[in-house]
Formats: C-alpha cells, structure tokens, sequence
C-alpha cells in the first residue's frame, strides 16, 4: 500500500527518532510512505494564533501538492494531523473561507480541489493494515510489559474520524497486539500541555505532573505516544517536572511505533529508541 | 353551470399579513378567470369572517369558495361548515395554504407576496374543476384498545371501563404497571409509587370491562376510524393463566437466576418469573431464552413442583382479532444510554449509577430491600446528581426531559433521609414548573442540599488532591462562583434523558402515525388536540408524546380516554369520499391495481370482467390511479383534471 | 525630553512621603513631596513634574482637590492617587477624572515601582507613536519582526457596564470566522469550562468568554488571559451540547488581540507566535533552534540558563539542528502567504 507521507517539521530534527522508526515498522508492514515533495509547515497552533487564513492557506499548499498523487496522505504527528484535516473539512464546509484560500493558492499557481484524504499513521496501522497483519510480524512478543498508551488530545479531536474522542482504544488495541499490557490510564486523552511549555511552564508541568503520575500509579513501565510534542513534553521535560513535584520515579517515553519495533525486532539503533532524555529501565531493556 | 367562485384572503393577523400585502393578492385573485369577488379580511375563521363568506355565497351566488389562509389541517373542517350552511357541497370547497407555506417561511415580502399569489391561483384553478361529493357515514365500534399498561394507559383504561365500555388493554411486558412500578416516591409529595399505583393496577385487573393482554403486542392494525381490526400476539408465557394462582413455588425452585430487568439489572430474577412481587396479573411466566426444559429439554422442576400443574411447556403463541372503534396509545419512554458519554463513567466506573437503577436502589421492593448502598454494600457519604446526561445536548436530545430537575430533588431528600450523605446536585437551570414544585425545590435548599450550577464535564477516579482518593471526582465549573471545582463522592447518579422508545418507529408505522424529529409521537395540534393524530380515531397519551412527569401523563390518559368516548358515543363517523373509483367503460380488466393497492380494496368483478373499488377499503392513495393503464381509475377530489388545472393555476 | 523624569509625592503622612521617594529616587526619578494639598500646589506650580503621586483622603485640600487642580493647570501631567481601605470607589471617581492609575495602601516598594514604570512607558509611547488604529491589519511579515510592544495592564475597577459602552459589533466579528458561528447558542452550562485542563487560571472561563462576546465586553475579552491560556486540546468543543466550536472561537479571539496590539498584555505566547511567524515565512519549516533561542532570549533569558542541559543532551543525542532547512520553493509559499495577507485575513 502507497502513501503520501507528511513528516511534519518535528520529525526532521527533534523526533526524527519517530520518523526513523514509523519508515522502518512500515516498510516491514507492506507501506510504503513516499514523502511529500517540498512540503512545508502547517502552521500548528501558533501561526493558527497569529492569523487564520494565512495558517489555513500553508495547509492547503501542502494539500494542493499532496493532490498531484492519488493516494491517501499519512501524518505521524497530531498537531499536524488536526491541522491539515481541520483545514481540508473547513474548505469543505465553509465557501468565504474556500473562496480566499484559493485565491491564495492561485496566486502561487496551485490549486486544491478538495480531493485528499488525510489519515493518522494509527490510524493507517490499526485500520488499513489490520491488528491481524501486525500480530502476525510479532517476532518477539512483548509478554508482561505494562504500557501506558497515551493518545493525547489532537489526535481524536475536534474532528475524530477514526476512534472515541473520549475513550479510544485503538492504541489500546495496538499494545494487546505486540503482546504487551496496556494499563488502566483514565487520562488517555486529557491534554499534554507542550503548546503552553515555553510560555506559561508551571501550567504545562502541572498537565504533565498529573499524566506522569496516572502511569506510575498504574504501574506503567513505558509511556507511548503517538504525536512528537507529547513525546517532548513527557520525556524531555520529565526530568523538570519531576523535581518541581519530588518524583521518585522515572518513566521511558517511545513513540509508539518505537514499540512496534521492537517487537518486529527491527534493530534498536534503527529504531532510536535510545534518543530519549529519560534513560530505559530494565523491562525494555530486555528487549534491546 | 358556470362557475362563480369567491376568494377570501386572511391575514391571520400579522402572521400573514406581516409578510404578504393582503390586499395585492386579493386584487391580484378578482382578475382570475370565474372569480366573482375576492376579499380580505384580518381573522377568516372568526365569527365576522365566516358571515362575510356566508354573505357573499348568497349575494355573488357563489358555488365554489377559496379561503387562502392557514394549513387546512387547522381550518378546512372550519370553511367547509361555512359552505355548507351557504348551501354549498362542501367539497365545492378548496384551502390555499399561504401561512405554513408561505408567510412563515419567507424572508422577503415580496418574494412572499409572489408566492402567496401562485398558491391562490393554483386553488382557483383546481376550483374551477371540484365535483360536489357525498360523506359516507359509518356505524363505530363501540371497544377501545389500549396499548401499554403505564400508568397513562391504566388510567386511560379505568375511564373508559368505568363509563360502561370495553376495552382491550394490551401490555408487551408480563405485568401491567410500567415505569412508574419501579418508583420508590413521587415527587413533590413523596407519597409511595406503589402505594397509589397498585391498587389501580389491581384494579384493571378485576374490572369486568377490561380484558387484559399481557406478555403481548399489537402485529397488525387494519380498517378506518369507528371500524378498526387488530391482530394481537399472545406470545407463550408456558403457564397456565387459568390454573396458576401465583404462589411463587416454582421461582423458588427454579435454578435458572437472570438479571432482573425490572430492577434494571441489579438483583437476579428466575428464568420462571413474575417482574414484581405486587404485578399484575399474578401469574408466572417462562423466559423461553434462558429456560433450559425450553432451550434444551433439561431440568423440567417447575412443572414437578407446581401444585396446580399449571406448566405447560407445549404452549405456543397465538393471534388473536378484535374488532375496535378507537385506539388508544400509552407505549412510554426508555431512558438515554449514558454509555455513549464515556465521560461520566457509566458501565465503566462502579457506584456510577442511571436514575432508573437508583430508583430501584430506593425502592422497598427493589435488589437491597430500600438500602441505598454502593456496589461494595456500604452506604455512601456523599452523592453526585448530574443533570441534563443526554437532555438538552445537540448530540443526543435536543429536549429537556421535565422531569430530571423533579426526580432529582426527590432523591436528595430520600438520600438525606436514609444514609444522611452530603448530595451535590450538578445542574444547568432547576425546571420546578409544576404545581408545588417550586416549592420542594425550597425545601431541599433547607435540607442543606449543594448546589452546583454547572453541567458535570465528567467522572473520573484519578486522584490528584487530598480527600479524593477511593472516591469518584465529579469535575465542573461552578458557574455560581465562577470557579473550576473538583467535587470527590462516594456515588454519582446520572440523570438520563427519557427518550421515544427504540420500536416507537415500527409501533407508528403499525398505527399509521407519525414521529417526530425527536422521535415521539405527533399529536394533531400541540395546543387544541395534544392527544389526537392525523388518523382518526388513534390517540396518543403519556410519554409516547413527548416527555412528561405522572400528573400529566395520567391527565393525557383521562382526555384520550374522553376523546374516544366522544367519538364512540357519536355511534357514526363520518368518512371523507375520498376514493378511487374505476370506470366499467374503460376497465380492461388487467388487474394490475388489485395487485398494487396496498389496502386491498379493489376486488374483481368476473362477471363483468371490470375491477371494483370497495368504498370502505379505499383510503385514496392513488396507487391505481397512477397505475392504471387504461386510465380507468380516477381519485375523487384529486381528478387529473383538477390537479393539472391546479398546476397550471401556479405556473399562470 | 528630560533625562530624568521628576515626581511630586503628597501625602498628609511624612513616612509614606519619605518612603516613596526613597523607594523612586532609587528607581532613578527626580523626587520632591508634600505633606498637604496647599503645599502641594504650590510646589506644582513652581517645579516642572511629569507625574503627581497624590493620597486621595487629607485634611484641609484632599487628593481630589489636587486631581482637579493639576489636570487643569497642565492635562499632560499623569497623577496617581493613593488609596486606602474603603476609598476604591473615591479611586474610581478619580480615574474618570483623569488619574492615570491608583496604589491602594499598604503597599510594597515593588507595587510602586512597578505602577510608576508603567505610566512612564505608557507616557514614552504615547509620545513615540500614535496608538493603532482599532481592527487595522497589522502584518508585516517579511520585514523583521518588530517589537511587540506590551502596554500596561489595564485596571479593570469593577462598575456598571454601560450599554453605551459595550461593542455591538463584536459578536459579529467572532461569529464570522469559520467555528464562531455558534457561539449564540450557548446555554451557559459550563461543560467547556469544567472540561477545560486549564480554565481554573483564566481571567474568565471559556462559558464567560462566550457570554462576554455576546454582550459586547470586546477590550475585556481581548485583553484576558484566558486566550492566550488555551493550550488547543479541543475537549470544550468535543463536550458542548450545543456543538460550538470554542477552541476555534479562542483562535478568532486571538487574531483579533494579535491584529489590535493594545490588547497583548505581558503574555508570552503572542511573542511565541510572531517569532514562529517569521521562522515559517522565511523558511517554509519551522527551525526549532533559532525559535526557541530567538524566544527565550527576549521573553525570559534567564530559560536559557536553565535549559541549557536539556538543550545540550537532544543536542548530543542530534535532536537539535544548528542550520535551518528552505523548503525548495518558498517563493510559492511567500507569493501565497501575501496574497493570503492582502485579502485581509478571515474577517
């Protein structure tokens, strides 16, 4: 299966760890992700911040080059996941708004019929290719290693197309497949706080204090993520937060597709999954 | 004869008026061909406005009339009278719809007054054309049926019984009694469910006017107002209703426990039951689906045991006809599935609880006995209520349900009063409309209830500050005080919406009537026929309707039940002509409309070699018309030639 | 201009006087006092102040008396008044006089300092710039950012809101931007708010903000905190009943606020999104490095510091990038970008 692959700008540097592992679990699994030509940034929230149109008018471009392809367009990160589908549904729905980004388009000689169908790369694994499919890649399976999966918020909101907004469980799903256990985590969904981390930090730190918290409570010995900015906020900051709130605990954080190579034992230097700021424990170490 | 037609534009007021120039379009219809006056006038259906109709018939000799005005299900009945007490046929009568169609749903004026002029023409078109018509008056059947045994349909039985007719009171469940059985106290008196329910129902049960179906449902309706057939399923309950006498023997024996859906789900009943100790009638009944003598030929202990040899597991459903005048529909409500917010919690977090399972929890005869305890059987220390879980949200129902603000004061005080908890109540507007409401309401606020004006956004049992571990976190903006809060309690009861019960689809299609948007039953007119429907002689009462709290819903039992004594007491009833009727001349005898028409009221003449319309049958749907290929068949009142004429008017 | 700005302090207490000027006179300001309002006009009118620091209840001429007096001698003159326990309606009274601010008492030497450095760079703007025109588009995207320039908080004294006041236009500018639409519809259940992980630290919840924007309140609303708190998770707006957008209403709230800079307070994330901004437009990807030194360095150099291990162990772990990386065709993106800024944005 081919897809149009939007790495989004996290992925090129600071989680490019993620990227490394989400090509290798896919080429592994039959999907082949083609990176997007000359794509450009999404805007995120904080050009979203600054002016609408012009936030909404860089995702079009990339949905305008994405259209060249018929293919389905996959994104690994939730900030750009929302942004581009947010953007697709709002020229869908909205004329003044579909009138004015084109216009913009036109005036750089693109143009974007409305034709692109952008999906999560959770998505793509858990739906297109099948917990079966990914079961049967299992090599090594993850018996007895309790897993937090943590969704986040942009990946099922506002526009959840594939799972509950509330309660997903397609992670969930995921973790029983290579074998793991997926814990009780109540806050599956509940906010991460990275948009807020440079400026206001003791709010962001709180939202992470208490993610951090649900999975040690819950005996949790690997936190996975499925978009960049939550993987940076939990590890990266884990370290900060712990010591604002006495933490005696420290919980590796991977990229969920991290995971899923390790159990495909897909080499860990290829994986990245020593990249993170917060040292592996035994449990994963175990399978390195 | 020529026709002389008169046109009467109403202004309703401003409610056409307001949007339509009244008077362009009177002026507009003097110069349609065969109008010999139009006119306005500010209210048609008031009494000035019916002599000025009346008037005009005698002075322009007029023999067709055009009323443009409202819907004609509100006002046709009222113009046609004027006709016939003119002397005119009252089918010489057509309604120009210009408010419903028209001033209500357009922006422009003008584009409003254009419009309100296609329509007028269209009905002087179509005028020009009518054909004087006979009513057909038939004899009614003096029997009503009821369908479900609530406390509206109970009610609605009584009268009628009581007035010296019969009625058929059908019931899907094994007891009569309905929601209102599973009740602990009714608000705001507080006075026992069971105490002012049982006697009725006990009552029903005795009353030699009343022959009750229980365990059964209606299949089929067949036949017109005065004149309906109803086909009734008696589903097998492989008990004997004349040999048992209820003893309850063969529950105690019967080694088959089921979650009891009477006490939704929280205690167990027999797969040989009765739902409550108190139902009516005092018989058992076999749950085919889990009784293994049934499902697998084992066991048989119940039949050993009964000291009446009242089991019979030979029974077999049956059908049953009769032959009814009116129809009577008390089929209630279910409650929301709260396990489609997966924010608070239901079906996920224990001691999370719906207002059903509560009632039960309170309930003397209910799983505990009356103690309200939590799923480790101890008391709770303090009690969440969150209002509104499905009601007045976009996503699930619109509506306000009524009766969540009410029930949920009651609980407070039974809360109070039997564990002495603390009680949050999580709510978005206190609704005490009611008589006495307001003022239990008040009586709460003095029994130290908290209130916390905010929707609960959600349930969780993450800890995160003193006092809240163990205990489930009621999480919601205080809109009071304007603070976010983070209430810990021991139990959390949602407040689910009442909603139109899963079958009320199916159940409107049987009695061909109609749902709403909200998925109850339509009444006629929300103001001046709320339990009537667009067909004659099916009422609706309780929360088949719309939701409702027992005072009103026993109030639409007693007036549905008066409806259908008005109209059985009449002893005729009127049927519009509207038929199809088949011309002999033309007939080829092809049959095809006896095959299509869906009431089979075409019968075929051999001798002749000709289809024939039976009158009595017909409903005039038009199907044959549409049909036939030889263009033999013809809809009174909706003649090609009127509807063409007609089309022609609005396209003039 | 003066190199050194010069203040009159009156106050009929010599141990506020003495402590006020010794608290200003560090801060680098010319400092005179008196000790009743007499004696103050009198020192006014000789000297040449730039501010008067004025207690609003003395015997004999009172602070309102001195308010009048210099606002009619020199209007340019800021005054701000002293206030004690029970006096904040007086205050209010003043302020509509035509007192720049107020200081209740007791207060410390940073409460001071901190009211008096914010008249004086209000006083600086006021003579560097015209203020902006209110709604006038303001983006300059390929110049280099200019200097957000933070206004002083201002103080909102409780009091009638007077439907004179209020801005009717101002739903209608929310409800015309794609999410707003709905905002009427709200039935003030607090779902939003409650579900909000962060609405216990907004100056008002997402429920006040929708009802604000319905009544008008538009320099409240777009000088709050609460917009700027919105961290995007999207939970209000999954949970309304009434399926309003209100994570998309806080994105119009904050275009309006970056389009009409009076309203950007002592906020970091307006400073965040400009730099971000200019990251993207130069670049077409946002290049971690430089926003976030570019950031720090302004908004809170002291972060560096602090993060500078953390920086140092993604840096080894070659999660940091020293060079930013064009995307081939950014003259496409920018041709885009400023036809998207001609058009005028959303509304």
């Amino acid at each position: 299966m081919k897809y149009t692959y939007y790495p989004g700008c996290s992925l090129e540097v600071s989680s490019k760890s993620y990227s490394d592992s989400a090509l290798a679990v896919s080429e592994l699994l039959g999907v082949e992700l083609i990176e997007l030509e000359d794509w450009n940034c999404c805007g995120a929230t904080v050009y979203l911040s600054y002016e609408e149109l012009i936030s909404f008018s860089l995702c079009a471009r990339n949905l305008a080059l994405a259209e060249k392809y018929d293919r389905d367009m996959v994104v690994p990160c939730s900030a750009c996941y929302t942004s581009l589908k947010k953007t697709a549904s709002y020229i869908q729905e909205n004329a003044e708004l579909r009138n004015k980004i084109n216009q913009a388009l036109q005036a750089a000689g693109l143009e974007y019929k409305g034709k692109v169908n952008i999906k999560h790369l959770l998505e793509v694994y858990v739906n297109d290719i099948g917990l079966d499919a990914i079961k049967s890649k299992v090599k090594r399976e993850l018996k007895g290693l309790k897993v937090a999966p943590y969704y986040g918020c942009q990946i099922v909101r506002p526009l959840h197309g594939f799972d509950d907004p509330e309660n997903p469980t397609s992670l969930d799903r995921l973790v029983e497949a290579l074998g793991a256990t997926p814990v009780y985590f109540p806050n599956k969904t509940s906010c991460c706080g990275s948009s807020l981390v440079a400026t206001n930090e003791e709010l962001a730190f709180r939202m992470q204090k208490d993610l951090l918290l649900c999975a040690a409570r819950n005996d949790a010995e690997v936190i996975i993520t499925v978009c960049p900015l939550c993987h940076m906020a939990l590890d990266a900051y884990q370290k900060g937060v712990g010591k604002m709130y006495g933490f005696k605990f420290k919980i590796p954080v991977l990229h969920f597709t991290q995971l899923m190579g390790l159990a495909f034992e897909i080499p860990s230097k290829k994986l990245g999954v020593k990249t993170g700021l917060v040292p592996l424990n035994k449990a994963l170490s175990a399978y390195i | 004869m020529e026709p002389r037609i008169g046109v009467f534009v109403c202004h309703c007021g401003t409610n056409i008026a307001g949007k339509v120039n009244v008077e362009e379009v009177a002026n507009f219809a003097s110069t349609l061909p065969y109008v010999t006056v139009a006119k306005e006038y500010k209210f048609m259906c008031s009494d000035p406005g019916q002599s000025l109709i009346l008037e005009d018939i005698k002075q322009h000799k007029l023999n067709r009339v055009v009323v443009a005005a409202c819907s004609p299900t509100m006002h046709e009945p009222t113009f046609r009278g004027v006709c016939q007490e003119g002397g005119l046929n009252q089918y010489l009568f057509q309604m120009a719809n210009i408010r419903e169609h028209c001033s209500w749903v357009t922006e422009d004026e003008e584009s409003a007054t254009k419009k309100a002029k296609s329509i007028v023409a269209g009905a002087v078109y179509k005028a020009t054309y009518l054909e004087p018509l006979e009513v057909k008056k038939v004899k009614i059947n003096p029997n009503t049926l009821v369908v479900g045994g609530g406390i509206t349909g109970i009610q609605a039985a009584l009268e009628i019984a009581d007035s010296g007719h019969k009625v058929y009171l059908v019931e899907k469940e094994p007891s009569i009694g309905g929601h209102m059985a599973q009740f602990d106290k009714t608000f705001p008196t507080l006075d026992c469910a069971a105490c002012i329910l049982t006697p009725k129902m006990v009552q029903v049960g005795q009353h030699k006017n009343i022959k009750l179906f229980t365990y059964s449902e209606v299949l089929e309706v067949s036949g017109y107002v005065g004149n309906f057939k109803v086909k009734i399923l008696k589903k097998a309950r492989y008990v004997d209703p004349d040999k048992c006498n209820g003893c309850g023997e063969c529950a105690l024996k019967c080694p088959i426990k089921v979650p009891s859906e009477f006490d939704e789900e929280l205690g167990m009943r027999r797969a040989i039951y009765k739902p409550f100790a108190q139902g009516v009638p005092n018989l058992f009944t076999i749950d085919k689906e889990h009784c293994t003598k049934i499902l697998k030929d084992k066991c048989g202990l119940c039949e050993k045991i009964c000291p009446r040899e009242a089991i019979d597991y030979e029974q077999k459903d049956e059908i049953i006809e009769v032959s009814v005048g009116a129809i009577i529909l008390s089929t209630g409500f279910q409650i929301f599935d709260a396990r489609q917010m997966p924010q608070y919690g239901y079906g996920r977090l224990d001691n999370v609880f719906t207002s059903l399972e509560f009632e039960r929890l309170c309930s003397a005869n209910g799983p505990t006995g009356g103690k309200i305890v939590l799923k480790d059987g101890t008391e709770p220390k303090s009690v969440g209520i969150l209002h509104c879980i499905g009601s007045r949200d976009d996503r699930f129902h619109p509506y306000c349900s009524r009766v969540c603000c009410m029930y949920a004061l009651k609980y407070s005080h039974l809360i109070k009063e039997k564990t002495g908890a603390e009680v949050y109540q999580f709510y978005v507007d206190m609704r005490c409309f009611g008589k006495g409401y307001e003022e239990f309401y008040n009586r709460l606020l003095e029994e130290g209830v908290h209130f916390v004006r905010g929707k609960a956004a959600e349930v969780t049992d993450f800890a995160v500050y003193k006092g809240e571990e163990g205990k489930l976190i009621v999480r919601c903006e205080d809109t009071a005080i304007g603070a976010i809060r983070r209430i810990p309690v021991d139990m959390v009861i949602l407040a689910n919406a009442l909603e139109a019960r899963d079958d009320a689809k199916d159940i409107a299609r049987i009695f061909s009537i109609n749902t709403g948007a909200d998925g109850f039953f339509i009444e006629k007119h929300p103001k001046l026929a709320p339990v009537s429907t667009t067909t004659d002689g099916v009422f609706i009462a309780g929360c088949c309707q719309g939701c409702k709290d027992i005072p009103d819903a026993v109030a639409q039992g007693a007036a549905s039940a008066s409806e259908a004594l008005s109209l059985i007491d009449r002893g005729v009833v009127e049927i519009e002509p509207y038929t199809s009727v088949i011309d002999a001349d033309l007939c080829s005898g092809c049959k095809t409309c006896i095959e299509l028409c869906p009431y089979s009221a075409i019968e075929f003449d051999e001798e002749k070699n000709v289809s024939v319309v039976n009158d009595a049958l017909c409903k005039g749907c038009g199907t044959c018309v549409a049909a036939c290929p030889s263009g033999a068949a013809t809809a009174r009142h909706f003649t090609d030639k009127q509807i063409f004429s007609e089309i022609e008017g609005v396209l003039a | 201009m003066k190199d050194k700005m010069s203040i009159l302090v009156v106050d009929d207490e010599p141990i506020v006087c003495d402590s006020c000027k010794k608290i200003l006179t560090e801060k680098g300001f010319m400092v005179e006092t008196a000790l009743n309002g007499e004696e103050a006009l009198k020192k006014f009118k000789k000297g040449d102040f730039d501010i008067v620091i004025v207690d609003l209840k003395m015997p004999g001429v009172d602070g309102m008396e001195v308010l009048r007096s210099v606002k009619k001698i020199k209007p340019e003159v800021d005054v701000v008044m002293i206030t004690g326990y029970g006096t904040i309606p007086s205050a209010v009274e003043a302020m509509k006089l035509g007192a720049v601010d107020y200081v209740p008492k007791p207060f410390t030497p940073e409460e001071l300092g901190q009211i008096i450095s914010q008249v004086v760079e209000k006083r600086s703007k006021l003579v560097a710039e015209k203020a902006p025109k209110k709604g006038a588009i303001l983006l300059d995207v390929f110049k280099k950012p200019p200097k957000v320039v933070y206004h002083p908080e201002r103080v909102w004294v409780k009091d009638i809101k007077i439907e004179e006041t209020l801005d009717e236009n101002f739903l209608n500018e929310v409800r015309s931007t794609p999410g707003g639409e709905r905002v009427i519809d709200c039935i003030q259940c607090g779902t939003c708010s409650g579900s909000c992980p962060l609405s216990y630290r907004m100056d008002y919840t997402p429920r006040e903000i929708n009802a604000m924007v319905r009544a008008g309140l538009r320099d409240e609303v777009l000088s709050s905190n609460s917009i700027w708190i919105c961290s995007s998770c999207y939970l209000c707006t999954v949970r309304c009943p009434r399926q309003i957008k209100i994570t998309d209403i806080m994105y119009a709230l904050k275009n309006l606020a970056m389009k009409d800079k009076r309203f950007l307070k002592k906020a970091k994330s307006p400073l965040l999104s400009r730099y971000f901004v200019d990251n993207v437009n130069r670049y077409g990807r946002n290049h971690e490095l430089e926003l976030t030194l570019k950031f720090f360095l302004r908004a809170n150099p002291r972060a560096i510091l602090k993060h500078s291990l953390m920086g140092l162990r993604l840096f080894l772990r070659k999660r940091f990038s020293v060079f930013p990386k064009r995307i081939k065709n950014i003259n496409q993106l920018r041709t885009m970008v400023r036809k998207a800024e001609a058009l005028g944005g959303l509304r």
